[in-house]
């Protein structure tokens, strides 16, 4: 825990969550997951926008394999005390029922954990030589977790492709997609991510949970157009319960 | 409060115009100077039109008069009180009803998305089968800006297009223009502003030659895969039983092609 694993800062209005383990491609170490999730629970109630980008060449390289092997030789012991189920913890969990908006910002290579990371942001933007991939079948197994996460926010064909081949998708290729909003050059991500993130963070913060929440229900829960209908109106009746705005 | 009937105010403006042209029709929104805000009387004139198509036209174009295309649910009306609080509940049913009465039509719509479409204005493109828009048009979901969830417009928005995507619009309340949604899968295609009537129509004509029954069904399917029927197998039966149920209706002679 002396090591600063994940850097923080905190603006205005929004926090940015920096993935500190360059000469790791920013794999993920059972210690760096905890400090995340600590870090997350911090912003709660604090912050209605997060930032997540990483230091160096890569994003976020995954799961550290080391880590995950050596804890496979040792043997299970209680679900929950190894790097894969704290990820599992943070991305199926934590970050989906956090109140905050979610910014990706991809300064580099994502690789299986890194592109679930990016399919759990509400929205993604990456640096123009950056790439995305879940190479698992490489070595005989299913992107677990970064698989089903693309599969549930691109379309079929564009999902099996990278699943089904181990290429990478280059950064026009996520923003063709859809799995990322845009690209822009290396050098201008981070600003790019905070103008973004000081834009939303200006909005209501208990409508952007409410928007965050309607957008993880829809089609996901409610797929019938006019149960989708119907939810809206609930959820714009809670909004205006909650804030006490008369709007629309 | 003021005393104030929109219906018997406004009934004599056509606040929506209804154009027969042969086998299929063309409705405009006709509000530029509120850039076609839907008010109660808009509604109740589209409503009453929409009655009027059904099964006399295969395909029905949508679109706006002036350089807006809709600019939602008039909002004005719902602020300014001249509707009452119990109206205005009303209003927010009447707005989900006219919307369902697009779905459930048997006819095809076409959007041609003129200009502007804002809040309610995008479930307008979401509802209709097929979308055309001025590629300079400007599409948004502004309602987070006033502290709120768009509540027809998201809802169909994240039926419609990747949740990147509906997040972008839900989020960030930034507008995108005509060839953005083209790519977003919002709308079908983006052409020029001078060009876009003439896209609408050839669409809505050539839909118009297909045998009526067989459009039906067939947007019927389309509205229940993959929304009620996500499961491979299953979607492949229902697939045959729409077939049959068409080659029941039609006849078999209608359905086989003549020749091979």
């Amino acid at each position: 825990m002396s090591e600063d694993l994940i850097l923080f800062e905190e603006f205005e209005n929004y926090a940015v969550i920096t993935f500190n383990r360059p000469e790791k491609l920013n794999a993920l170490s059972s210690p760096m997951v905890l400090q995340l999730q600590h870090r997350l629970d911090e912003c709660r109630g604090r912050h209605a926008v997060i930032v997540i980008t990483a230091r160096g060449k890569a994003f976020c390289a995954g799961v550290d394999l080391k880590e995950r092997n050596e804890w496979v030789r040792k043997g299970a012991k209680i679900r929950g005390d190894n790097v894969r189920n704290k990820w599992y913890d943070t991305m199926g969990t934590i970050i989906r029922n956090h109140p905050a908006v979610f910014i990706a910002a991809v300064n580099g290579l994502a690789l299986g954990g890194g592109a679930t990371l990016v399919n759990i942001c509400d929205l993604a933007i990456m640096a123009e030589d950056a790439e995305i991939g879940v190479p698992q079948i490489r070595w005989g197994i299913y992107p677990g977790i970064a698989g089903a996460s693309t599969q549930v926010r691109v379309l079929h064909k564009h999902a099996a492709w990278p699943i089904l081949t181990a290429r990478s998708l280059t950064a026009a290729d996520a923003v063709d997609i859809g799995m990322v909003n845009f690209a822009v050059p290396a050098d201008k991500l981070l600003d790019e991510a905070k103008a973004l993130a000081a834009h939303i963070a200006q909005f209501d913060p208990i409508a952007l949970d409410w928007c965050k929440k309607a957008l993880d229900q829809i089609p996901s829960h409610i797929a019938d157009w006019s149960v989708a209908l119907e939810y809206g109106r609930g959820v714009t009746s809670i909004i205006q319960d909650q804030t006490g705005k008369g709007g629309r | 409060m003021k005393t104030h009937d929109p219906e018997t105010n406004y009934m004599s403006e056509q606040l929506v115009v209804l154009e027969d042209c042969g086998n299929y029709a063309c409705i405009t929104l006709n509000r530029p100077a509120k850039q076609n805000a839907l008010n109660r009387a808009a509604q109740v004139q589209l409503q009453d039109i929409l009655k009027q198509c059904v099964g006399r036209y295969a395909a029905v174009i949508l679109t706006g008069a002036g350089s807006s295309f809709c600019a939602g649910v008039d909002a004005d009306e719902a602020r300014d009180g001249s509707a009452s609080a119990p109206e205005y509940s009303r209003q927010g049913h009447m707005w989900s009803e006219t919307i369902e009465m697009i779905r459930k039509h048997p006819s095809v719509f076409v959007a041609a998305v003129n200009g502007d479409a804002l809040s309610d204005g995008v479930s307008v493109i979401n509802v209709c089968d097929l979308a055309i828009a001025n590629e300079a048009a400007e599409i948004g979901l502004p309602e987070i800006t006033r502290a709120s969830y768009p509540t027809i417009a998201g809802p169909s928005t994240q039926l419609r297009i990747l949740r990147k995507h509906a997040s972008w619009m839900i989020l960030t309340g930034k507008r995108i223009d005509g060839r953005t949604a083209a790519r977003w899968g919002l709308v079908n295609a983006a052409v020029p502003a001078a060009r876009l009537m003439e896209e609408a129509r050839a669409v809505a004509e050539n839909i118009a030659k297909f045998n009526p029954v067989t459009v039906d069904w067939s947007k019927k399917a389309i509205d229940d895969i993959p929304a009620h029927v996500a499961d491979w197998t299953t979607a492949l039966e229902y697939g045959r039983v729409i077939t049959a149920a068409i080659q029941n209706q039609i006849g078999k002679e209608n359905f086989m092609p003549k020749k091979f």
